[in-house]
């Protein structure tokens, strides 16, 4: 098991938000936790990233107790976060460099993979200069070189138009299985989850509790196909149900 | 080349109302309107300048001197003064009222103290600067590293990140843009404090040479003086703009 979280409790000013989140990740698996808005998925995410330490419970890598540490578990946001003064190339490397790789060392090591994520040619841009796709497939590439161990995704792809989300998706499944890259994606976007996912967590309630476990399986059918299978609609209405929208 | 063209289309309404200014004063005294002796014409003016061209430059060279020692050490005490009071908030808490206070001491009451204090050297010119231009650095700094991301810091804390180089990748970079806000108005007060601290005392100098015609009538070239002083302080905030675009080329790329 990739990734584990064990009975994760959080409180703020005494009220508690997230009660008994119990999730686990496998090598290699893209798995969604697909909730409302205010279930409390960015404060479980934070835990997740080691960013804030939880009341309670224990977030496991390999079986390494993580709980409150950074560093080990990336991310990635809706905002891509590709900071304006630094070049592509530079942004790319920056956990390398982070980690304490010398400048140049961290920008051959990201060079070497924008071939694979389709950024050949964009290094020495600035990322105003990229388009939408273009930022979050830098901003991935990034969040790759960050930790090849487990990948948090917060709703990345929900400020992109429809038909770049379209194509990203396509992409993003073809990379993420390439690279065997472990995922957590936290979205509300039903489809969304429904065509990246193997596996989908649905959280609800007040705290927010891990109600449902969804998993996926496409019969041999991917893309188009899987999208319009009565299989689609019929996870997609049993998710409506469970998220009682 | 087209852009160079509009360049120089918008400088034409600045120019042509410069001219008028111009021929105003010159006709106000060529035509004796006012006493040439109290208000030379420009013309006048540019004689003296061109006539003592070699005097005031060698002048100009040690004001530019302390200029630039005063406002070098302004500025490192500026750097590390903000990024200690970003670091420790009772520095913070503690520092800035005392910084605000110093700014509302006139500069020409210590000016004064400064020179009894150190003597006729160079040393009370370059600390007169130095009062005068490391504030606008400081808070120019500060305000900029308020404009950080919370999202980025987060991002490089989860990354593994330490203060320092959250400091050198998120809170220097964005406090670029109001930091050389601040440094232009201090790179113009640097030079004009150098010439006011001359005023009191020193053996060379802009202000020393200003004190000196002066005290002989000599109007002409008193108004020389300031030419040059206005000419040097626009080329210091030109250069100072040219090293803010070098330092942020990513903000002139569309």
């Amino acid at each position: 098991m990739k990734l584990q979280a064990c009975r994760i409790c959080q409180s703020y000013r005494g009220t508690p938000v997230i009660q008994d989140i119990d999730l686990e990740v496998d090598e290699g698996e893209v798995v969604s936790l697909l909730g409302p808005s205010g279930v409390g998925k960015t404060t479980l995410f934070n835990i997740l990233s080691g960013i804030d330490t939880p009341d309670s419970g224990q977030v496991l890598v390999d079986g390494e107790d993580i709980t409150g540490r950074a560093g080990r578990i990336s991310y990635m946001l809706q905002k891509d976060l590709l900071f304006e003064y630094k070049t592509v190339v530079d942004n790319i490397a920056l956990p390398l460099v982070i980690k304490g790789e010398n400048k140049v060392t961290a920008r051959e090591k990201a060079l070497e993979h924008f071939e694979q994520f389709g950024l050949l040619g964009t290094d020495k841009l600035f990322p105003s200069q990229l388009s939408g796709g273009m930022r979050q497939r830098a901003a991935l590439l990034r969040t790759y070189l960050f930790s090849h161990d487990v990948t948090l995704l917060d709703e990345p792809f929900s400020s992109l138009d429809a038909i770049t989300k379209r194509q990203l998706h396509k992409w993003y499944l073809e990379i993420i299985h390439a690279l065997q890259m472990a995922t957590l994606l936290i979205t509300h976007d039903i489809d969304e989850a429904l065509r990246l996912s193997d596996r989908i967590y649905l959280m609800t309630g007040k705290p927010g509790r891990i109600t449902d476990q969804v998993t996926i399986e496409r019969n041999g059918k991917s893309g188009e196909a899987f999208e319009t299978s009565p299989e689609f609609l019929a996870y997609k209405s049993r998710i409506i149900k469970a998220l009682q929208c | 080349m087209k852009k160079r063209w509009q360049n120089i289309i918008k400088l034409k309404w600045p120019a042509i109302f410069l001219m008028l200014v111009l021929i105003g004063w010159q006709s106000l005294s060529g035509f004796g309107i006012v006493p040439r002796l109290v208000l030379p014409t420009p013309l006048q003016v540019g004689r003296a300048l061109c006539s003592e061209f070699g005097v005031l430059m060698g002048h100009a060279r040690i004001t530019l001197w302390e200029a630039f020692l005063g406002l070098s050490l302004g500025l490192f005490l500026s750097f590390v003064l903000a990024i200690a009071m970003e670091r420790w908030e009772a520095v913070y808490e503690g520092l800035y009222p005392i910084l605000v206070i110093t700014q509302t001491i006139p500069v020409i009451a210590i000016a004064p103290l400064l020179v009894l204090w150190m003597g006729y050297g160079i040393a009370p010119k370059v600390t007169l600067v130095v009062l005068v231009c490391f504030f606008p650095v400081v808070v120019g700094l500060l305000d900029g590293f308020k404009t950080a991301d919370r999202d980025a810091i987060h991002l490089l804390h989860a990354m593994g990140a330490n203060r320092w180089q959250i400091m050198r990748h998120i809170k220097m970079p964005v406090a670029m843009p109001s930091f050389f806000a601040g440094l232009k108005i201090a790179v113009a007060y640097s030079f004009v404090g150098a010439v006011i601290a001359e005023w009191l005392g020193g053996n060379a100098g802009l202000g020393v040479y200003m004190t000196r015609v002066k005290k002989a009538y000599a109007f002409d070239k008193m108004f020389a003086v300031i030419l040059l002083i206005i000419l040097i302080s626009l080329l210091l905030m030109g250069l100072t703009k040219m090293i803010e675009r070098r330092v942020m080329r990513y903000r002139n790329i569309k």
